[in-house]
């Protein structure tokens, strides 16, 4: 009688659903995807090295603008401190269908770069590309 | 007594089902809205633009970070020059997107460089991240 009742308690007791390893898993899949997701909204820049660059610029000597160590801008031998400036220089100083290449100085940093490749394009300046060999290589 | 004991079993379930629900709603909101990728390293910044080209992050673009110091990252691994050129040879073999996620006080000559081995190597669409501008 009393095997009876047991096996009885036994059996109830695998019917009634445990949610905790349920809740556990969730839970560790929570925190998981709580640190490993970045929700980072990327943009992307369009930087082309002037190798690339089609005939049309070949057969016209670019105009080339210097990027300084401290983020100012050369455009025809004048410093400016902005990239919007230096934009609107570029852009008056354009002879048709000329390109320009952007080409930053020993020890500049990459910001100043992507500034003035976006001022470029908002100023609707085309064919613009980078240098990759600095001065003296 | 074996009644409270009864109400009890049966309450437990009940009152944690809501509290699984909003676990599991909290789950699927960050499998959805976020993208699992590697971290990037200690104290990088991003470069900034005022860019509105988003980008599509679930495409299978091979994705390398140069640090400050002008390391090649992939999946949060230093990447060697040698390593890199087969890397990027790979990728232009597969027609893979290139997206350089540069920290805006890396080198400008390196980031250069890279994309100008990324085009040697054969690859057509290699754009560098940005975030959008803080003004």
């Amino acid at each position: 009688m009393s095997m009876s009742a047991s096996t009885l308690s036994r059996r109830r007791s695998r019917v009634v659903l445990s949610l905790t390893p349920l809740i556990d898993v969730v839970f560790i899949l929570l925190v998981f995807f709580m640190l490993v997701s970045q929700f980072t909204q990327w943009r992307q820049v369009e930087m082309i090295p002037e190798a690339t660059l089609g005939s049309d610029a070949e057969n016209n000597v670019p105009k080339l603008v210097l990027v300084a160590e401290t983020g100012s801008y050369i455009v025809n031998g004048e410093t400016l401190p902005l990239a919007t400036d230096a934009a609107e220089a570029i852009k008056s100083s354009l002879k048709g269908g000329q390109a320009v290449v952007v080409r930053p100085l020993q020890g500049t940093t990459i910001q100043p770069v992507v500034s003035i490749i976006e001022a470029l394009k908002t100023a609707d300046v085309r064919n613009v590309s980078v240098d990759r060999h600095g001065p003296g290589k | 007594m074996r009644s409270i004991r009864a109400s009890r079993t049966s309450h437990t379930p009940d009152s944690t089902l809501p509290l699984i629900n909003i676990v599991l709603l909290l789950v699927l909101a960050f499998m959805i809205a976020g993208v699992v990728e590697a971290p990037l390293p200690e104290g990088f910044t991003p470069l900034q633009s005022t860019s509105e080209s988003a980008v599509d992050q679930s495409t299978s673009a091979l994705s390398i970070v140069v640090t400050q110091s002008g390391e090649a990252l992939l999946e949060g691994e230093v990447v060697a020059h040698e390593t890199l050129t087969a890397l990027l040879t790979a990728a232009a073999g597969d027609e893979r997107k290139l997206t350089i996620k540069a920290d805006s006080r890396a080198p400008a000559t390196l980031v250069i460089d890279l994309l100008a081995r990324a085009e040697d190597a054969g690859i057509k669409n290699a754009v560098v991240m940005t975030i959008e501008n803080d003004k």
